[in-house]
């Protein structure tokens, strides 16, 4: 299963990415979010969880160590933590502390775990660009009894860039999946890739994401598209992708009834209006096993993804 | 560490026995239990600037900061007994401007703007006793108590945990906060001076309820003392809501010295 459980937020109105007016959560709200992931996750009991936006260490969220809270809620005994943004203090919107990153858990033992740096942002001055977060990807083994070369890869691209640097990341992702199978190992891998699947019918959520103090796609508006929000230059990105791996959800399968598979959106009372989430492996998913649970729609601005994994002999 | 210790007492009584009494004058006696003599006025770039108002009534303030942040201490000496000097200072701290100003949207904020800093003020009362071993050398033991008056509800969110800011805001999040630490200062030779000292902060009603500085600091005084320059380090240690962390810092400052 894939979930960017988004710092344990839920749903609230956080400024950096739902036009909310938050920045500092109460422990109460994090608690609360963390016993609704915990709940979902005991639910559905996925082997290995792939997790996105983990706060360990940050103000923004009480400084509760979520990954450890996560283990002593759930049935997971190992993990492997990369750190995504690590800031001591930033100095803006109050954000101070920040320690957040991707998580790989599992109920088998963990090992050769390694972060792998992902491109930074170009389209940010230096100042901000010092501050701001470096999207990673974490790699490790998972030592399931009688397979020596299987592994979990999960990745959180960027969000917001206007550049190319999330083409860079999913490149990136791709060369370290194709390592992987080069060597003869089996992978499940997978995470927030912050795009939109092939032949996706909106490709401009500007307007959907839009603040009402802003503005785009009208004349003089500057930028003209939000930022995050256009994927129109990104509607190729993810083809190689999908050449070469199964994805959870095939390609002809969400093209046919996209809105089954949206697993995110901006606005907080919304349901569901784009695909962002994805898993991918080298072997073979259980057919129709997948589940996006768009029913968890109050722990995260993400929905979880789960699938059914054939074990290579 | 022994031999550096023995080493380090040489050197004083050596400079001691060499260096002329200038520390009598009771410049540069910041953190001891001395005043400056009556109209000295010792302004600071970044430490508080003192003012003699008589020869045992002290005023210090910080001049660049009295407008934000504004801190106003007084110092009152009692005199000597046996070789020991005593003073209590008593200071008064209204950080509330500084704040709100922080608590902004985008870069420079250092609070987050959804809440409310209501107006607030601290009072502090420090109890020194300053001893001189040497002739040029100054030992100051220090304790005290503060105590934070607000006028309405402060969410523990607001902290800037930063050394040296959360040092000094904890105690209105919190029970009164207390403090105690030495402070040994001398001279070398007539214009080099240094100072050590160790401040430590217990901060009651938290678990984040200890911190600690230390400063180290080699100080250059022109012939004329209208002139200081110090040099060194901050070394900083605090219970964060986030843990306990180290910082060090470097610490630099031009004081001057009008009048005697």
């Amino acid at each position: 299963m894939t979930w960017n459980i988004r710092f344990g937020a839920g749903r609230i109105p956080w400024f950096g990415d739902a036009c909310g007016n938050r920045v500092i959560l109460s422990e109460d709200e994090v608690y609360g979010s963390l016993r609704a992931i915990a709940g979902k996750i005991n639910t559905v009991k996925p082997d290995i969880l792939l997790l996105q936006e983990v706060d360990i260490n940050s103000k923004r969220s009480g400084y509760i160590d979520q990954l450890q809270w996560l283990l002593d809620h759930t049935y997971f005994n190992y993990a492997v933590y990369g750190s995504q943004w690590k800031a001591q203090f930033i100095p803006s919107d109050g954000l101070g502390r920040m320690e957040e990153g991707n998580v790989i858990l599992s109920r088998w033992k963990i090992s050769d775990a390694t972060r792998l740096q992902l491109a930074l942002r170009s389209d940010q001055d230096k100042l901000t660009r010092y501050f701001y977060e470096r999207c990673c990807m974490v790699t490790a083994r998972i030592d399931i009894p009688h397979i020596d070369n299987f592994y979990a890869v999960n990745i959180h691209a960027s969000a917001f860039a206007t550049d190319d640097t999330k083409q860079k990341h999913i490149i990136q992702f791709k060369d370290e999946l194709d390592r992987i199978n080069k060597n003869g190992g089996w992978f499940v891998a997978g995470g927030d890739l912050n795009t939109l699947p092939p032949g996706s019918d909106t490709t401009d959520y500007c307007i959907q994401d839009m603040c009402s103090w802003e503005s785009f796609h009208s004349a003089g508006d500057d930028p003209l598209h939000k930022e995050g929000s256009n994927y129109e230059p990104e509607k190729h990105w993810l083809e190689a992708l999908y050449e070469s791996y199964q994805c959870a959800v095939p390609l002809d399968t969400y093209q046919a009834s996209q809105f089954k598979y949206f697993t995110h959106t901006t606005r907080g009372a919304h349901f569901w209006d784009r695909t962002l989430d994805y898993l991918f492996t080298n072997y073979q998913w259980v057919d129709h096993s997948v589940v996006t649970h768009q029913e968890a729609t109050g722990e995260s601005d993400h929905a979880p993804v789960s699938v059914l994994i054939m074990i290579p002999k | 560490m022994k031999k550096v210790l023995l080493c380090f007492i040489g050197v004083i009584i050596f400079s001691d026995l060499f260096s002329q009494d200038t520390l009598t004058k009771n410049y540069w006696t910041d953190g001891t239990a001395f005043t400056i003599p009556k109209h000295r006025w010792e302004p600071g770039l970044f430490t508080l600037s003192r003012y003699g108002i008589t020869n045992k009534l002290e005023l210090s303030a910080h001049p660049l900061m009295v407008f934000l942040m504004p801190q106003v201490k007084i110092k009152a000496g009692w005199g000597e007994y046996s070789g020991f000097r005593l003073a209590t200072e008593h200071g008064i701290f209204y950080p509330t401007q500084f704040m709100r100003l922080v608590s902004s949207k985008g870069t420079g904020g250092l609070i987050s703007p959804e809440f409310t800093i209501p107006q607030m003020f601290a009072i502090s009362n420090r109890f020194l006793v300053s001893y001189r071993p040497f002739k040029n050398v100054i030992l100051t033991a220090h304790a005290g108590m503060t105590f934070a008056v607000k006028f309405g509800p402060l969410d523990k969110r607001t902290t800037i945990d930063l050394p040296i800011l959360y040092t000094r805001l904890a105690v209105f999040y919190n029970e009164p906060a207390s403090d105690a630490g030495l402070d040994f200062r001398g001279q070398f030779i007539p214009r080099l001076g240094w100072l050590f000292n160790v401040e430590n902060f217990f901060i009651w009603g938290t678990a984040e309820n200890y911190l600690l500085e230390n400063k180290g600091v080699l100080a250059y005084t022109s012939k004329k003392e209208t002139l200081r320059i110090e040099a060194g380090y901050k070394l900083c240690f605090g219970k964060y809501p986030a843990g306990p962390q180290w910082h060090l810092l470097p610490v630099i400052d031009l004081i001057f010295g009008i009048g005697h």
